[in-house]
């Protein structure tokens, strides 16, 4: 299998400002020489506690890294370098072949856009879709996410619809391109137990189908071990372990993984009846 | 004993012009036992608000009765309402929200006992502040901090703090790892059902996550749009759910793979 991402060396520190050095501490290193490539089709968990560099790792592949940070390191996009380009360049990436679902669909979505007119402008940018054509696509794609009145969806704005057609939207505007490497933050933990079975199986359906790559964030191991392959554990910015998620739940190495482990069967041994 | 018992309660939102009223929650019955923790499991819409504003007596039902120690809790009776808060206390969701960020974690803790008028030494204030922060093994020092100096986890300890510096029966708990990382979720779990056994502290737990309820309680009520679907001990329902929706809401936990 060929790689669909190659990160090399990556750090991301807070950036050093002139006229406040007097009062900053020593740079503060947020990300720490992190390195790792996801195969095509691999779909991969990244997991870790809050501040531990989950979604800083995703920001920093998709070029959307806050201006007070810099980074360093090299992360190639199959053979292009993609750390260095303009955002114009970066702009024909994102959301094209790289897509992202965040944790809160109610603020990924804009509240004063319909939702149709949200998964349309992927489509309209990246494939340059009009009118009959466009309508068909974005129907089909809140189709795919299984929305089963698209119309009535389309032509609503997001605060008309619940938490999970919200995130369905969300996932339905990230694939409408059909991107190669989907990135999903945290994408049901503001949801209700039995609305985030049902978009885990969707996002499991629809990178299987579709065959594309995931890097799937969370900070819940039992989350982590039904969606991926294989699972980075991060803390305090750095990789800790990197294993086939088998070998994680048999015979975690790093006492940090060992924990989490332990934490996660607590949790599971209390459905145990 | 009996500490706390809804006897048929319903409460009703006004409704809006056009549309029928919209049930809180509606004909519930249920019982706090002390010495036995109790779980309400629902999902958003369910009526896990309105369900703890009654518990908490911050409303009166709009049919039935709220009981507390066996007698009608009268929200205009000061001397019962100061029992009912001396014995209830309650820990919220969010704790970057339920503290207030303007004041120290000492006077944050001491703030039910002003407010309810339970001690007036000075001397004795600080004691029971000393004591509440050891309860939930944080060190005395951080009496002296602000809420923003501190982690969501130790945040959530200090909410704790202060529900026990009343020396209450009764601690009634929304949702109060909902907010934590897995690892901090499992401390607090911990430390909760420590207190509940070294301070004949009865929990009243509302949460969406079945794990985390079945970890702590040993009866359990499901509540699905404003009603209670199911009530029993927690072992018996999760080995054995008779309704369509707890069978929903167990197999919707993710579990470990393989």
């Amino acid at each position: 299998m060929t790689d669909i991402l190659r990160v090399e060396g990556l750090s991301v520190a807070v950036k050093a400002d002139r006229s406040r050095r007097s009062l900053s501490q020593p740079s503060h290193d947020l990300l720490r020489d992190i390195s790792f490539d996801i195969a095509d089709g691999e779909r991969v968990g990244l997991i870790g506690e809050s501040g531990s560099g989950k979604s800083l790792t995703a920001l920093a592949i998709t070029g959307l890294l806050p201006r007070s940070l810099t980074s360093s390191g090299n992360i190639f996009f199959g053979e292009q370098e993609i750390s260095r380009i303009s955002d114009r360049e970066m702009q024909r990436i994102r959301g094209k072949e790289i897509a992202v679902v965040f944790q809160e669909p109610a603020s990924a979505l804009d509240p004063l856009m319909k939702v149709g007119n949200q998964v349309a402008e992927p489509l309209r940018r990246h494939f340059g879709l009009r009118g009959a054509k466009l309508r068909i696509a974005v129907n089909a794609a809140l189709e795919e996410v299984q929305l089963a009145n698209s119309r009535r969806i389309a032509d609503a704005y997001p605060h008309e619809i619940s938490g999970g057609e919200r995130q369905r939207v969300a996932i339905a505007a990230a694939i409408a391109c059909k991107p190669r490497l989907l990135i999903t933050d945290e994408p049901t933990t503001a949801l209700d137990v039995t609305v985030q079975g049902e978009i885990l199986k969707l996002i499991e359906r629809l990178v299987s189908e579709r065959a594309m790559s995931l890097i799937f964030i969370t900070h819940d191991l039992a989350v982590v071990s039904q969606v991926a392959d294989r699972v980075l554990v991060m803390r305090h910015g750095e990789f800790v372990e990197d294993l086939p998620v088998e070998k994680l739940l048999a015979s975690p190495a790093h006492p940090y993984t060992v924990e989490l482990l332990r934490n996660a069967r607590l949790l599971d041994s209390a459905l145990e009846a | 004993m009996r500490l706390l018992e809804l006897r048929n309660a319903t409460f009703q939102y006004r409704a809006s012009r056009g549309e029928t009223n919209s049930v809180g929650i509606s004909s519930i019955s249920l019982v706090v036992d002390s010495g036995s923790n109790l779980g309400v499991i629902g999902e958003s819409g369910a009526g896990k608000s309105t369900l703890l504003s009654l518990l908490l007596g911050l409303t009166s039902p709009s049919q039935g009765q709220v009981l507390f120690r066996d007698q009608p809790l009268l929200l205009k009776s000061r001397q019962q309402v100061v029992q009912f808060r001396t014995a209830v206390q309650a820990v919220f969701q969010d704790p970057y929200a339920s503290l207030d960020p303007r004041r120290r974690v000492d006077s944050i803790v001491a703030e039910p006992i002003r407010s309810l008028k339970l001690l007036s030494n000075q001397g004795a204030i600080d004691e029971r502040v000393k004591e509440s922060l050891k309860a939930v093994e944080l060190v005395e020092s951080i009496g002296l901090r602000y809420p923003h100096e501190l982690s969501g986890g130790q945040r959530q300890r200090v909410a704790i703090a202060r529900a026990l510096a009343t020396h209450p029966s009764v601690l009634i708990a929304d949702e109060p790892t909902s907010a934590l990382d897995v690892s901090t979720r499992i401390e607090v779990i911990e430390l909760l059902r420590r207190l509940g056994d070294e301070r004949q502290l009865t929990i009243v737990m509302v949460s969406h996550d079945v794990s985390v309820v079945a970890s702590l309680c040993h009866e359990v009520v499901v509540l699905n749009q404003g009603r209670i679907v199911e009530q029993g001990l927690i072992h018996e329902i999760l080995s054995r759910p008779k309704h369509e929706y707890t069978r929903s809401l167990i197999s919707a936990v993710p579990r470990l793979a393989r």
